[in-house]
């Protein structure tokens, strides 16, 4: 018998894991993809007038659904093992660790990665359609611009990897843990990243720079402005960073659960 | 079976709650595991259920070490703890979910420990009493035939005929392959049901024997006056006069009686060691 991954057991466990919280994903999801149809649809129903605050309802979409809905459902992947009773029953399931994790993986990612693919199909889709109808001859509706999405999708992936080490790094109220580190970790990356940014420019009167992203300078004494944009290699570093950090986090969680005693 | 040699255990490495402890548990029997609260029971099952890691030491459990938590070793053991969790579906679905993880599952054998245990099968597990709940798992676990069966308090909850059922039932799994080990502080509980002992108090064990082996060395009956008698461990005034436990220097037949034996345990720890030399 194989120890470590065994198919026969997979599915079993995934049997298992439907059977006991089935419902409350399909709960959960419903209320979060409901909840981003609200935001969503009306810019598609309502087609007799142009209104920005329609678009802004995408961008909440973005923010409350899709970013803080899906971390919150993320939070919950490890959940049975925060208690006791529920952690006793849960790790003497006749199943390898590497099993038990993957499925709280695979009941994760089946729903963040389609609602996620949801959000930008629905998202351009509905921008291209409201901008068809006849009010639009005089003002078009701008969808989110696509560098702006990949930053987000970036730090979307940042984000679900993160509260998905802390559902079971923390024993108790992980989400809220999770989220004050992240929080504070976020503020003080901003804060360093923008101090070297002044400091690397040469201290100009103006600056925009977010981690990770392009800088945009201005210097009031010379009239001139800059924006400056990573070189293809940066990018590529930049960009493989989210990455490693979630398949980083996933492998802390792992060992995490490994190491879990109760 | 489960063999634990030297494990010390505690949640700092400061305070330890049990320190150097082996024990040799063999197939056949069935063990109680009696010590004050506090004692460490509930943290040794944890031990040998892969639950909890000792600090030093090694536990062998069916030739596995429990902190792999292997599936193979899981296959062949069932921990009932002191607090249990059940999901909230029927008991066809509970069955339909997680007896298959349990390659020696008998249905037909859940099916009439739940008869037994006077169980409604439609119901939701979520929707019985904690005793109702603590019967469907003891059922369960008995039904799985795992080589070893680890019970927490498996009686708190329990009513007084559930209690003599529970005796029943369990004492009617014991395989020769198969190790039963209760713990518990209800001494009472398991008269009648378990043919070895351990006691545990601070951080050590400080008996662990057959009953058989209990009943050759210590004698368990009623005696007029007890003042005088240096062979006597423990007493406590009945209406025939004391009920002692005291060493058995004449050989004579006694039935062992556990609350007396656990108390005479802890009042002359020194003393029990030496007589069990």
């Amino acid at each position: 018998m194989n120890q470590t991954f065994d198919f026969h057991r997979f599915r079993l466990l995934l049997r298992l894991e439907l059977a006991e919280k089935g419902k409350n994903y399909l709960l959960m999801g419903g209320l979060l993809v409901g909840l981003m149809l609200v935001m969503m649809l009306p810019i598609v129903l309502i087609s007799n007038q142009h209104n920005e605050i329609l678009m802004v309802l995408h961008a909440l979409a973005l923010f409350m659904v899709v970013m803080f809905g899906g971390s919150l459902y993320t939070s919950s992947v490890f959940n049975q093992y925060g208690s006791p009773d529920t952690g006793i029953a849960s790790l003497m399931i006749p199943a390898s660790q590497l099993e038990k994790f993957l499925i709280s993986l695979l009941i994760n990612l089946l729903f963040i990665i389609p609602v996620t693919i949801f959000f930008i199909k629905f998202h351009y889709w509905s921008i291209s359609y409201a901008n068809e109808q006849p009010h639009s001859l005089t003002q078009k509706y701008a969808p989110i611009p696509a560098d702006v999405l990949t930053y987000f999708i970036y730090l979307h992936m940042v984000i679900q990897g993160s509260v998905f080490m802390g559902s079971i790094y923390f024993r108790t109220q992980a989400y809220i843990k999770t989220a004050g580190i992240l929080f504070l970790t976020s503020i003080l990356a901003c804060i360093i990243y923008l101090v070297f940014a002044y400091y690397a420019t040469n201290k100009p009167s103006k600056l925009v720079a977010f981690p990770f992203g392009s800088w945009k300078v201005w210097y009031s004494e010379a009239n001139q402005n800059y924006h400056l944009v990573h070189s293809d290699t940066a990018l590529i570093l930049i960009y493989a960073f989210p990455i490693f950090f979630l398949l980083s986090t996933w492998f802390i969680s792992y060992v995490r659960l490994k190491e879990k005693e109760i | 079976m489960i063999r634990l040699d030297k494990v010390s255990f505690g949640y700092s490495k400061h305070k330890k709650l049990f320190e150097d402890l082996s024990i040799d548990l063999q197939p056949g029997h069935i063990y109680g595991l009696l010590g004050k609260n506090g004692a460490g029971k509930s943290s040794l099952l944890r031990n040998m259920a892969g639950l909890l890691f000792p600090l030093s030491g090694k536990v062998d459990v069916n030739g596995f070490e429990p902190k792999k938590r292997q599936p193979a070793f899981l296959q062949d053991l069932f921990f009932i703890p002191e607090e249990i969790y059940l999901p909230s579906i029927t008991i066809d679905e509970y069955l339909y979910t997680l007896a298959p993880f349990y390659p020696k599952f008998n249905e037909k054998q859940f099916h009439t420990y739940i008869s037994e245990f006077d169980i409604p099968e439609k119901n939701k597990l979520t929707g019985m009493s904690y005793g109702q709940k603590k019967k469907v798992l003891t059922a369960f676990a008995l039904a799985t035939n795992t080589k070893v069966l680890l019970m927490d308090e498996p009686t708190n909850g329990l009513d007084i005929p559930s209690k003599s059922q529970f005796r029943k039932i369990v004492s009617s799994a014991l395989e020769p392959d198969r190790l039963i080990l209760i713990s518990t502080h209800q001494v009472r509980d398991l008269d009648n049901l378990i043919d070895g002992i351990i006691i545990l108090e601070d951080s050590e064990i400080l008996i662990q024997h057959s009953l058989d082996t209990v009943a050759e060395r210590l004698h368990f009956g009623t005696l007029p006056s007890v003042e005088f008698d240096t062979r006597v461990l423990y007493s406590e005034p009945s209406l025939r006069g004391y009920k002692a436990v005291s060493e058995n220097s004449h050989r004579e037949e006694s039935r062992v009686d556990l609350e007396q034996l656990f108390n005479a345990v802890m009042e002359n720890p020194a003393r029990i060691k030496q007589i069990f030399q």
